[in-house]
C-alpha cells in the first residue's frame, strides 16, 4: 500500500517535473480507501472537447465509487507524448493501462511496452491496428461504422435522398473518423442523388469545425443542403460559421452529427441541428466491469461494442439529461 | 671555526630572508587578491542576480497584470454589452426551443470574444432570468447556482470579485484543473437591478507558465491572492535551501502579490566554478614566484659566497685571486670592483716591496761608498807617507778625521743624522782629501746656524764632494775651490756643493739631470744616483738632486724638507 502511494507520488512528481503542465495528471481516488489495490493508468489523448472531459470524469467517478486508483495523463494530441505517458504509468505501477489512441496507426510501441511489462492494455473508444486479444486485451467503444450508417440513413430520410453534403471529419487517421466516414460514404452511395460536395478535417474541435466550415463556404460556396459532422462540437462550430455566412441551419441546411452532447441536444431542441447519433463517453462502468471480469480470470471478448441510439427533435427534450 | 660558522649562518640567512620575503609577499598578494576577487565577484554576481530577480518579478507581475486586466476589461465590455443586457433583462421564453436558440446565439457572441482574448479558459454568464451563456465547449453543470455562495459573493458587491484557485469551474464540467475566477455582477443599465453574473475563468496553469520562467535554480516565485492563498508557484530549486533575498510586488489588480525568492547556492557554486581556475592559476603563479625567489636568492648569495671565499684567500695572503665576471649587473660591478681592489692592493704591495728593496740596496751602496776600499787605501797610504815624513801632527789629524768619518758614517746604523753631523762628516772627508791632494783645492763651508739641528739622510754630501774632486778638480791644472753651503728656503733646506774647475759637457749634464729627475739608472755617477734615490725614497719625489755646470764651475744642489 505504502509502495503504491509512493509510486503514485513518484509519477505525479515525474509529471510535475517532466511536463510543463503539472495539472495533467489527476488521481481519481488516491485518497479513497481502496478495497482492491488495483491501479489503473489512463492515458487520455487530449481534453479538447466536452466528450473527452466527460469520458475522463466518468472514469474518475466510477473508479472512485469502486475504490480504484486511477492515474490520468493528458497526451496533448501527441503519440510521442502518449508513449512517454504510458511508460510513466507503467513505472508508476499501473496494473492496467487504459489508452485512448489518437490515431489508428502508431501504437505498436505502446502495445509492446505493455506486453513487456505484462500489463493488460485496454483500448478505449478508439481502435488501433493489431489483433484484439493479442496485441491488446480488448477494445471498448462504439461501432463507428454503425454510427456512419445511422447518420447517412437519417440524412437520406430527411432530405428524401437528395443532398449535397459537406462532411467535417475529425482528426485524420483515427478509427472513429475512418469508420464514420467510410460507412457514411458507402451508405449514401446507394442513393443516386446524395453526394459529398466538400469536406475538411477539424480534429473534433468546435473552433476548428467553425474554421473548416468558413473555409469551405469561401472556397466552395453555399451550394449544399446538408452537413455531416463527425461530432457535435464540430457541428456547433459549423453552425456558427453557417450563421455568419447568412445561412439558416435547420432551414437551408440539415445538420447531422455524432455524440449526443448537451450542446448537441440544445442545438437539436433549438432546431439548428437535425440529429445526433449517440456515441457515449460514459464508458466507466463497462470499463471497470471488464477489468473486474479480467481480474476474475473470465474470458474477455476481444471487442466490446456499445449500442448507440439516435437523438433528434422527437426525443431530445426527453433525453436531454443524458447529454454530457 | 667560529668565524666561519658565523659567516655560514649569515650567508644562509640572506638566502632564507630573500626566500621568506618572496614567500610572504607573494602569498599575501595571492591571498589578498584571492579574497578580494572572491568577495567582489560574489558581490557583483549576487547583485546582478538580485537585479535579475527584481526585473523578473516586475516583468512577471506586468505579464500577470496584463492577463488579469485583459480578462477584466473584456468581462466589463461583455457585462455592458447592450445585447447581453437586453437578453438578460427579458423574461425567460416559454419554450426550450426559444431558450436554447437564444442561448446558442449568445454563446456564439461570447465565444467570439474569447477567440480574440488569449489565455482565458472561458466566460460564463448566469442570468437571474434563468438563462446561461458560455464561451467554450464545456457543458454546464446542472445546478441551482443562485443558492451557491460564489453567486452571493459576486452580487453582494459592486467591485469585481477575484476568487482564489479552485479545482474545476463553478459552472461548467472540467477535468478538475485549478482555475481562478473573476466574478462581475451584471447590473441593468436601465433599472440598476442585478441581471446576473459574469464569471471569467483563467487556468492556474496559464499563470504558472508565466512565473515559471526565469530564475531556474537560483530563485523561485510565488503568487498569492489578496487573502494570502497561494495561487501559483514556480518550481522550487532542487536543493531547497533558504532564500537570502526576496522581492515582492503587489499587482495593481486583484490585490495579488508576486514574490521572487533568491536562492544563493547556485550562485555560490557558479562563483566557485569561476574562481577555482583563477585560484589554481594563482597557486601555479605562487609556485613560480617561490621558484623565482629561490633562484634569485641563490643567484645573489652564490657570488657572495664566492666573494667571501676569495676574501679568505686574500686574508691568507694570496693576491692572485679574481672574481669571474659573467654579466652586467650589480654583483658583477661588485666583482669587478673587488678585482680592481685586489689588483691595486697587489700592485701596492709589489711597489712597497720594490721600494724596500731599493732602500736596502741604497743603504748597502752608501756603506759601500763610505768604506770604499780604494778611498781607505789611499787614506792609509797618506797616513803612512806622512808618518814617514814625521809630520805627526798631520798624521794625528788625518787619523782623527778618518775616525770621525767612520763614526758618523756608521752612526750606529741610523739612516738620518743632523745637518751639523753631516757637515762635520764632510769636513773630515775634505780634510782627508786635502791631505791626499795638497794644493789642488781649497774649501769653504757656509752653514746657516738655524738649520744645524735639522735632519738629513746621512752621507748626502760625501758622494757630491767626491764627484767634484774626481770630475771637476783633478782634471784641472789650477787650485780650485769647493764651496759647501746649507740654507733654508721656505720649508725646505738646500744643500749646495759648488766647485770651480772643469765644466761638465752640457749634453752629458742634461742627460744626467733627466735621469736624476726620473730616478733612472745611469752608467757611471753611481754616487749621484744613490744620493738622489735615497732622498726620494726617504723624503719624497719632490725632493732630490740637480746639477748645474757652467764655465765658472759646477753646482750640485740637494733639496730636502726641513725636519
Amino acid at each position: 500500500m505504502v509502495m503504491r502511494y509512493a509510486a503514485v507520488f513518484l509519477v505525479s512528481l515525474c509529471c510535475f517535473l517532466a511536463c510543463t503542465k503539472p495539472a495533467d495528471m489527476h488521481t481519481g481516488s488516491s485518497e479513497h480507501s481502496s478495497p482492491n489495490q488495483v491501479v489503473i493508468g489512463f492515458s487520455q489523448m487530449n481534453h479538447i472537447n466536452p466528450w473527452r472531459v466527460a469520458e475522463t470524469n466518468d472514469l474518475k467517478r466510477v473508479a472512485q465509487a469502486r475504490g480504484y486508483t486511477l492515474l490520468v495523463l493528458d497526451a496533448d494530441s501527441s503519440i510521442e507524448k502518449q508513449t512517454k505517458d504510458v511508460q510513466a504509468l507503467i513505472e508508476a505501477g499501473a496494473d492496467y493501462i487504459v489508452c485512448t489512441p489518437y490515431t489508428y496507426e502508431g501504437y505498436g510501441e505502446i502495445a509492446q511496452m505493455c506486453k513487456d511489462a505484462q500489463i493488460p492494455l485496454i483500448l478505449l473508444d478508439r481502435e488501433t491496428s493489431g489483433v484484439p486479444g493479442v496485441d491488446y486485451l480488448t477494445f471498448i467503444g462504439s461501432d463507428f461504422r454503425a454510427e456512419g450508417v445511422m447518420a447517412a440513413e437519417y440524412l437520406a430520410r430527411i432530405t428524401n435522398g437528395k443532398a449535397k453534403i459537406v462532411e467535417i471529419h475529425g482528426n485524420i487517421g483515427a478509427s472513429c473518423t475512418t469508420g464514420r466516414s467510410e460507412a457514411f460514404s458507402e451508405t449514401i452511395a446507394r442513393e443516386p442523388e446524395m453526394e459529398i460536395v466538400a469536406f475538411g478535417y477539424a480534429d473534433y474541435e468546435r473552433i476548428a469545425g467553425q474554421k473548416v466550415m468558413e473555409e469551405i463556404i469561401l472556397s466552395y460556396g453555399t451550394d449544399f443542403n446538408a452537413v455531416y459532422a463527425h461530432n457535435d462540437d464540430m457541428a456547433v462550430g459549423a453552425i456558427q460559421a453557417l450563421k455568419s455566412a447568412g445561412m439558416k441551419p435547420g432551414l437551408d441546411v440539415v445538420l447531422v452529427s455524432v455524440d449526443g452532447s448537451k450542446d448537441g441536444f440544445r442545438s437539436i431542441i433549438a432546431g439548428e441541428l437535425a440529429a445526433s447519433v449517440e456515441c457515449t463517453p460514459k464508458l466507466g462502468t463497462i470499463l471497470f466491469d471488464t477489468i473486474e471480469s479480467h481480474q476474475r480470470s473470465e474470458n474477455i471478448p476481444s471487442r466490446i461494442i456499445i449500442e448507440d441510439r439516435l437523438f433528434d427533435a422527437s426525443n431530445a427534450e426527453e433525453l436531454f439529461h443524458e447529454g454530457f | 671555526m667560529k668565524d666561519s660558522n658565523w659567516r655560514f649562518s649569515g650567508r644562509s640567512s640572506i638566502r632564507n630572508r630573500i626566500f621568506l620575503l618572496g614567500l610572504v609577499v607573494s602569498l599575501s598578494v595571492v591571498l589578498i587578491m584571492g579574497f578580494t576577487y572572491t568577495y567582489f565577484i560574489k558581490h557583483t554576481i549576487e547583485n546582478h542576480f538580485k537585479d535579475i530577480l527584481i526585473s523578473l518579478v516586475e516583468y512577471n507581475a506586468t505579464s500577470i497584470s496584463n492577463l488579469l486586466n485583459n480578462a477584466y476589461k473584456n468581462a466589463l465590455r461583455i457585462s455592458n454589452d447592450p445585447k447581453f443586457q437586453a437578453v438578460l433583462r427579458q423574461k425567460l421564453p416559454d419554450s426550450y426551443k426559444e431558450i436554447y436558440s437564444l442561448e446558442l446565439e449568445m454563446d456564439n457572441q461570447l465565444s467570439f470574444v474569447q477567440n480574440y482574448v488569449d489565455q482565458l479558459f472561458g466566460f460564463h454568464i448566469v442570468g437571474e432570468n434563468g438563462m446561461e451563456f458560455k464561451s467554450n465547449f464545456s457543458s454546464s453543470i446542472d445546478q441551482d447556482w443562485q443558492e451557491l455562495p460564489w453567486y452571493h459573493q459576486i452580487v453582494s458587491q459592486t467591485e469585481p470579485t477575484w476568487f482564489d484557485p479552485h479545482d474545476g469551474s463553478f459552472t461548467v464540467n472540467t477535468i478538475g484543473q485549478p482555475l481562478v475566477t473573476l466574478g462581475l455582477p451584471i447590473t441593468d443599465k436601465v433599472s440598476g437591478k442585478i441581471l446576473g453574473v459574469l464569471l471569467t475563468d483563467i487556468e492556474v496553469k496559464t499563470i504558472s507558465e508565466i512565473i515559471r520562467s526565469g530564475m531556474r535554480e537560483s530563485g523561485h516565485f510565488t503568487l498569492t491572492s489578496a487573502h494570502g492563498t497561494p495561487i501559483a508557484q514556480s518550481q522550487l530549486p532542487h536543493n531547497r535551501e533558504e532564500s537570502t533575498f526576496s522581492y515582492t510586488i503587489q499587482l495593481p489588480i486583484a490585490g495579488w502579490e508576486l514574490t521572487g525568492y533568491y536562492h544563493p547556492s547556485i550562485i555560490t557554486s557558479t562563483i566557485t566554478a569561476v574562481i577555482k581556475p583563477i585560484l589554481f592559476l594563482m597557486l601555479v603563479l605562487e609556485v613560480f614566484v617561490l621558484l623565482a625567489a629561490y633562484s634569485i636568492a641563490k643567484r645573489i648569495t652564490a657570488p657572495l659566497t664566492k666573494l667571501v671565499a676569495l676574501m679568505q684567500r686574500i686574508q691568507e695572503g694570496d693576491f692572485r685571486v679574481t672574481m669571474p665576471i659573467v654579466g652586467n649587473d650589480e654583483l658583477d660591478a661588485l666583482a669587478s670592483a673587488f678585482n680592481m681592489m685586489v689588483s691595486q692592493i697587489n700592485q701596492l704591495m709589489n711597489s712597497l716591496n720594490k721600494e724596500h728593496e731599493k732602500l736596502r740596496l741604497a743603504e748597502i751602496r752608501t756603506l759601500e761608498a763610505q768604506i770604499n776600499p780604494h778611498f781607505l787605501y789611499n787614506t792609509l797610504e797618506s797616513i803612512i807617507w806622512l808618518s814617514r815624513k814625521g809630520q805627526m801632527e798631520d798624521v794625528t789629524n788625518l787619523v782623527f778625521s778618518l775616525s770621525n768619518l767612520l763614526r758618523i758614517g756608521l752612526n750606529q746604523g741610523r739612516t738620518m743624522i743632523t745637518i751639523a753631523e753631516e757637515i762635520e762628516h764632510i769636513k773630515n772627508y775634505l780634510l782627508i782629501q786635502q791631505t791626499r791632494f795638497p794644493n789642488e783645492f781649497s774649501y769653504t763651508v757656509e752653514i746657516d746656524e738655524a738649520i744645524m739641528n735639522s735632519w738629513t739622510p746621512k752621507l748626502i754630501l760625501q758622494p757630491l764632494v767626491e764627484n767634484a774632486i774626481i770630475h771637476g778638480i783633478q782634471p784641472s791644472e789650477h787650485n780650485e775651490i769647493i764651496t759647501i753651503s746649507a740654507r733654508e728656503t721656505g720649508d725646505n733646506i738646500v744643500l749646495v756643493v759648488y766647485n770651480t774647475g772643469k765644466q761638465i759637457n752640457p749634453e752629458r749634464l742634461d742627460q744626467i739631470n733627466a735621469m736624476l729627475d726620473r730616478g733612472e739608472e745611469m752608467n757611471g755617477g753611481l754616487g749621484l744616483r744613490n744620493v738622489n734615490e735615497r732622498i726620494k725614497l726617504y723624503l719624497g719625489k719632490q725632493y732630490g738632486l740637480t746639477l748645474k755646470s757652467t764655465i765658472k764651475g759646477t753646482e750640485a744642489t740637494v733639496t730636502l724638507p726641513r725636519m
